[in-house]
């Protein structure tokens, strides 16, 4: 079973869309899917999957109250269904790492081929560390500096926060803190340069980080096309992250801005995406291929 | 300039983003998409004000695309056109549309040509002709092309009308005509 997390950091981008129609497509080429609404501040995925008033939803799970088995709903698609978001519980950035790994325990038990993470705008922790734990991890921008920025901002707090992760595994994080602290007289600028600090240090740590790292791999999709050179900003993007935080990034594809998508909203029960245009329908198709291709070359599943 | 270490093959073409698989035409285009992108100036970076993109990691970016470029043009023995001076690419986005980029952004896209044909009800051959600058092989009227680029782009999802005038008035000036619109 593969958990894929679909992130980005600005809100609005269409993770939501993208997740969906990943879960979709997916789902009609035979899969059993689960889509999980993991904004917990903004949850509507259920209202791309045309469902008006979902019951309980993962705040009940959060609170021991229910498992997530008992959470999930059908939708109109065969072999597609979903857990709704936190609707009406205040934000959950009192999560502790202990509900964060049972959650994932559970996602993994989940009987399904693919699990979905629609995850929230922004950078709380609650969304990096969903985000880091997902096997597939995608990352949606549109062609719009401000998107892009954000998404900079994104990739940059997913290294700090999978750092932090490592070094307070490893007790180093006193000890690296007390470095951050002095960084400018030691010609330390950036989470790598950090990171390569402490590994000058220990061994073990550069070990056990280098494995860590080797687990952080973007899917980039651009969302909201609307004109043919604007497929550059992605390619740009692409290789922003590469050259300045080494994390290899994969572009999956674009999907272009459908002007009519607004109108499938509350027209039919099923999944909105279900009435999406040509274009849209083929742009997130050559979107899951360019992802599944993308994993093929590395020989992964 | 003192003598440098070579990189290697496969570490220009690393630093150049590009596949083992590139051709040459591929190589220079990424070349001078990554020098337009690490230039000084580059407009693609400058809101980010955080430390990893410090001008002095740019420009050491920037010699290292360029470091990157010379190496693989020698070493195809000077197969590849010579690095462009300085002045010429900064400012100037690859981004005219033409045949070749055409064909990527289709090809970028999952479409086969037989699925574009069926898409705009364009004839098979003219799609081709389209994405080989074949002028010959296109129907004489510019109004005509011009109606197949838009729907080709539109099947592809994209507007892109700027960018459909010069493809036109190249394909007029082929015809010797003086481009009308
Ligand atoms: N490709 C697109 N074409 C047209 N509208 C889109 C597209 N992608 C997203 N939208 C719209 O933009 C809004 C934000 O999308 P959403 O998926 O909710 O973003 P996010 O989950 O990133 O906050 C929604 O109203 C959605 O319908
Ligand atoms: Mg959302």
């Amino acid at each position: 079973m593969l958990i894929w997390a679909v992130g980005g950091g600005k809100g609005g981008t269409g993770k939501s869309l993208i997740a969906n129609g990943l879960g979709l497509r997916l789902a009609e080429r035979g899969s059993r899917v689960v889509l999980v609404d993991a904004d917990f501040g903004g949850a509507n995925q259920h209202t791309y999957c045309g469902l008006r008033h979902p019951g309980a939803n993962l705040g009940r799970f959060f609170e021991g109250k229910a498992s997530l088995e008992e959470l999930i709903l059908e939708t109109r698609i065969p072999g597609l269904r979903m857990i709704p978001g936190n609707l009406n519980s205040p934000n959950t950035d009192g999560l502790t790492s202990a509900h964060k790994l049972k959650f994932f325990r559970h996602l993994r038990k989940l009987d399904a081929d693919h699990v979905l993470l629609d995850l929230g705008a922004g950078t709380q922790y609650d969304t990096l560390d969903s985000f880091l734990l997902a096997d597939v991890k995608v990352a949606v921008i549109t062609p719009e500096p401000l998107a892009i920025e954000n998404f900079y901002l994104f990739v940059k707090n997913l290294q700090f926060r999978q750092l932090g992760a490592v070094l307070g595994e490893m007790r180093l994080r006193d000890a690296a803190r007390e470095v951050w602290k002095n960084r400018a007289a030691m010609g330390i600028a950036t989470v790598l340069d950090l990171a390569r600090h402490m590994g000058g240090t220990s061994a073990e740590f550069l070990e056990r980080y280098r494995r860590e790292r080797a687990t952080l791999r973007l899917h980039l999709v651009l969302n909201e096309v609307r004109e043919f050179r604007q497929v550059d900003q992605a390619m740009a993007a692409r290789s922003a992250v590469l050259k300045f935080f080494q994390i290899p990034v994969d572009y999956a594809g674009f999907v272009h801005h459908d002007k009519d998508l607004w109108h499938q909203f509350g027209q039919s029960p099923g999944p909105i995406l279900k009435g999406a245009s040509f274009a849209m329908t083929h742009g997130l198709e050559s979107v899951l291929d360019g992802i599944l291709k993308a994993r093929a070359e590395r020989g992964l599943p | 300039m003192t003598a440098r270490e070579p990189l290697g093959e496969a570490r220009c073409r690393e630093i150049l983003e590009v596949g083992p698989e590139a051709t040459q035409e591929d190589i220079r285009r990424a070349y001078i998409f990554l020098r337009g992108l690490y230039a000084p100036d580059s407009p693609a970076l400058a809101a980010p004000s955080m430390d990893e993109f410090d001008p002095l990691v740019v420009a050491r970016i920037l010699a290292e695309v360029e470091a990157a470029y010379a190496e693989l043009c020698e070493r195809q023995e000077a197969a590849l056109p010579a690095p462009l001076p300085v002045r010429t690419v900064v400012s100037e986005p690859d981004h005219a549309l033409d045949g070749p980029s055409m064909r990527a952004l289709r090809e970028a896209g999952g479409f086969t040509l037989e699925r574009l044909a069926s898409e705009t009800s364009i004839r098979l051959a003219y799609l081709e002709a389209l994405e080989e600058e074949r002028f010959r092989d296109l129907p004489s009227a510019p109004v005509i092309v011009r109606g197949y680029l838009t729907a080709y782009l539109a099947a592809l999802g994209v507007g892109g009308e700027a960018t459909i005038t010069g493809y036109v008035h190249r394909f007029q000036m082929w015809q010797g005509k003086a481009p009308t619109s």
